[in-house]
């Protein structure tokens, strides 16, 4: 479980600061998968690295009882400089894997072939996703945290990620960030709604959507 | 479906003649709503269910048959109609306490919990001391996932009714899934003393010890759970997960050779005292370590020989420095010792020592950003990884030249070693500390390093290395000894020459300013964690 405690995190944009979360108490619990919808900008990426750990909130505590993945993304933690190989076992080590386990799982599971004793530099946008999905998904956490990468490689790779992903859910859970209505639908049983420095949860991930479809069309008429 | 309507229609007719043939009063709701109770008792649940529709039609307007009826409802798990009757009857009671109450209950089961919190409210409007409110808003919340909120609603209902066992199982289910082990457990062994044959109590301890992370016991209890309620399908499948789980842990163990692959979960657990400090520690070890090996292979811009750079560049500045001497014939008449290069590679060795540092921990996070979007990576770790790679390189630079020196037949081993470390590790922990604060300076001032690199290259003036303090003026001797470097530099000379014990070296001094610096760095960045790990900084 993961506890927002009297959060606050704002951002400063060149001309003024943004209000991300205002003051928000929550709980995401260990057994759901939450699907957090919000406009570009309402800072749901910033949400995931707060989840993570990686980014601090100006006020308040995020308490993470558990095992809590780094916000899985296109660039994930790679270091351009080492090779596939190298920047797996790195991430196996910090958190306490064993290596050679790991670099198995990884080296089968994004098919790199060749490429991973390369430096990551050399690699395409979509290896390196490739990459980094699959080292998220060989440690064993308790909660993943993916920020918008469903649509990483062909459909086969889209399968097995899928597919890791079904399995990892049942003993783990996710909190994802996604446009996409329907990869939400798949993988999420709570929605939530980041609007305004405001976290609002559902319990059904269609009424969130519901919800979130309104918010859009009145926020587009109000705008335009 | 319509094979389901015709049975339905089949058995209510003959369920009234049976009814009839066993004496029951038909047209008197209360009698059938008895039958009814007696029927799913007996798990015979449409049955009993046809006879509450039967009393519910016969006294329509009766809000106590119809509370009854709601209750039968409810216990076959038929919440949506038990939520169709209650709705009647609060309408034909609306000031009736327990209907509230059972209607609040009923909304939560339908996971309705706006409905249920306002049904709630009115019924605390009317009971304000209602501990079975309060037990019900507890669930509210806690189906709502806030559990801190359910926990403070849960003790609110054991001030009013502080004997309730049921409450006090509740409230250790609360203080697991909070994962406050150790106040659950301690709640339910005294619930285990009280009643040891209680399973959902048992079956509880069970999950206290899963979330700790401590499966053995947690097994054990799922056994003894089990076999207290034999027939229990989710107590077969805990005790199954749990077995599965423990084969895979072993199995994990045995495969990585003793050392176990699953061994990192406690790491993340809440633990009690000195074991989360130990296993925070070897975290703490174990991603410093990790970096350090990262930060040797990229040491410069990620070249196969990057390393050998790191060791190759101060080597060279001696280097240089002794074939200058060389040209010049300034060999003879070292201020201390038998020669001059010596001397000056003892002030030399240190100076790279505490600028390289100060360089290589203050740009730490700048060039690790990617890293440090790894969680388990603070920013610290990396700082003391770099501080840790640029001791080693300079450890590794003075066995090369001390060896060299002895090849070229110059006199260069230390007198007194200890003292020599000493005088490293104050100058280690010195840059440290100068790194650490820079780091979080530079933060904040973006040309603080050219700023500081102008200072920096004074202390090569200042510091004694060329000019030695011993044939300095005692004006210029007594402003110069404040610095902390040339006092370093002047512990390491005491313990590299016999003999050379100067009066004006005051290791109290020393000690005491790089201890304050270490200290203001780690503080500096504890004060601003929160604004640095922000990107946009």
């Amino acid at each position: 479980m993961i506890r927002l405690d009297k959060v606050t995190k704002t951002y400063r944009t060149r001309t003024s600061r943004k209000v991300i979360l205002d003051n928000i108490s929550c709980d995401f619990p260990a057994d759901r998968n939450v699907g957090i919808l919000g406009v570009n900008g309402a800072g749901k990426s910033t949400m995931l690295r707060l989840l993570s750990g990686s980014e601090l909130p100006d006020k308040g505590r995020v308490l993470r009882h558990c095992r809590v993945s780094f916000p899985l993304a296109f660039d994930g933690a790679v270091h351009p400089q080492l090779t596939g190989r190298e920047n797996v076992k790195f991430v196996a080590s910090i958190y306490g894997h064993n290596p050679k386990t790991v670099i198995e799982y990884v080296q089968e599971f994004a098919g790199l072939d060749n490429y991973f004793d390369m430096p990551t530099d050399t690699y395409s946008s979509g290896m390196r996703a490739r990459l980094s999905f699959g080292l998220c998904l060989a440690i064993n956490f308790d909660v993943y945290l993916v920020d918008e990468v469903t649509a990483v490689g062909d459909i086969r790779f889209q399968a097995k990620c899928h597919a890791a992903f079904q399995e990892r859910t049942r003993h783990s859970s996710v909190i994802m960030v996604s446009h996409s209505f329907d990869t939400i639908r798949a993988y999420c049983n709570t929605g939530a709604i980041l609007d305004n420095g405001n976290l609002t949860f559902y319990d059904s991930v269609d009424d969130a959507i519901e919800i979130y479809r309104k918010m859009i069309g009145t926020s587009l008429a109000a705008t335009g | 479906m319509d094979g389901g309507q015709e049975k339905y229609g089949v058995s209510r007719f003959s369920l009234q003649d049976r009814l009839r043939e066993a004496g029951v009063f038909l047209s008197e709701p209360s009698e059938l709503l008895l039958v009814a109770e007696n029927l799913l008792a007996d798990g015979e649940i449409d049955e009993a269910l046809d006879v509450v529709r039967f009393a519910v039609s016969l006294a329509p307007e009766d809000w106590r048959v119809l509370r009854c009826a709601s209750n039968l409802f409810a216990r076959a798990r038929k919440y949506a109609r038990s939520d169709e009757i209650m709705r009647r009857v609060v309408k034909l009671v609306p000031d009736n306490a327990e209907c509230r109450l059972h209607y609040a209950s009923i909304l939560l089961e339908l996971r309705e919990f706006s409905r249920a919190r306002r049904e709630l409210d009115e019924h605390f409007k009317l009971a304000p001391n209602s501990s079975l409110g309060y037990r019900t808003l507890s669930s509210i919340f806690a189906s709502q996932g806030d559990f801190s909120s359910a926990y403070k609603a849960t003790e609110r209902a054991l001030e009013i009714e502080p004997a309730r066992r049921e409450f006090a199982i509740h409230r250790a289910w609360l203080l697991i899934t909070m994962e406050r082990v150790s106040e659950a457990l301690q709640a339910l062994r005294k619930l285990e003393t009280e009643d040891p044959g209680d399973a959902g109590v048992i079956r509880l301890i069970s999950s206290a010890y899963e979330v700790a992370g401590d499966f053995d016991p947690a097994l054990r209890y799922a056994e003894k759970a089990y076999q207290l309620a034999p027939g229990n399908p989710e107590y077969e499948r805990h005790v199954d997960y749990l077995q599965k789980h423990l084969g895979a842990i072993r199995g994990a163990a045995g495969e990585a050779g003793g050392q176990s692959v699953v061994s990192c979960p406690s790491v993340f657990m809440v633990q009690s005292g000195l074991a989360r400090w130990e296993q925070a520690f070897f975290s703490m070890m174990r991603v410093i370590s990790s970096v350090l090996i990262r930060e040797f292979r990229t040491r410069f811009g990620g070249m196969k020989l990057g390393y050998v750079w790191a060791i190759f560049e101060p080597v060279a500045h001696l280097a240089l420095i002794a074939i200058v001497f060389y040209y010049m014939h300034a060999t003879g008449g070292a201020p201390i010792g038998d020669s001059l290069l010596v001397f000056y590679f003892t002030g030399v060795l240190n100076y790279l020592l505490f600028n390289n540092t100060i360089t290589f921990v203050q740009s730490g996070l700048e060039s690790n950003k990617a890293l440090l979007k790894i969680p388990v990576v603070k920013p610290l770790d990396v700082l003391i990884a770099r501080a840790i790679l640029e001791l080693f390189t300079m450890v590794i630079v003075a066995i090369l030249m001390l060896t060299s020196f002895h090849l070229f037949g110059l006199k260069a081993a230390p007198y007194d070693i200890v003292k020599c470390v000493k005088a490293v590790i104050a100058v280690w922990i010195l840059a440290a500390g100068f790194g650490m604060v820079n780091c979080v300076i530079l933060h904040v001032i973006k040309s603080w390093d050219q700023i500081f690199f102008a200072f920096s290259r004074s202390l090569y003036f200042i510091s004694g290395i060329f000019y030695p303090t011993l044939a300095m003026p005692t004006e210029v001797r007594d402003i110069l000894q404040w610095n902390p470097l040339l006092q370093a530099i002047e512990l390491f000379r005491s313990g590299f020459f016999a003999g050379y014990d100067p009066f004006w070296l005051n290791t109290g001094y020393l000690y005491a300013v790089a201890a304050a610096m270490f200290v203001t760095g780690l503080c500096l960045e504890r004060v601003l964690r929160r604004k640095m790990s922000s990107p946009t900084w």
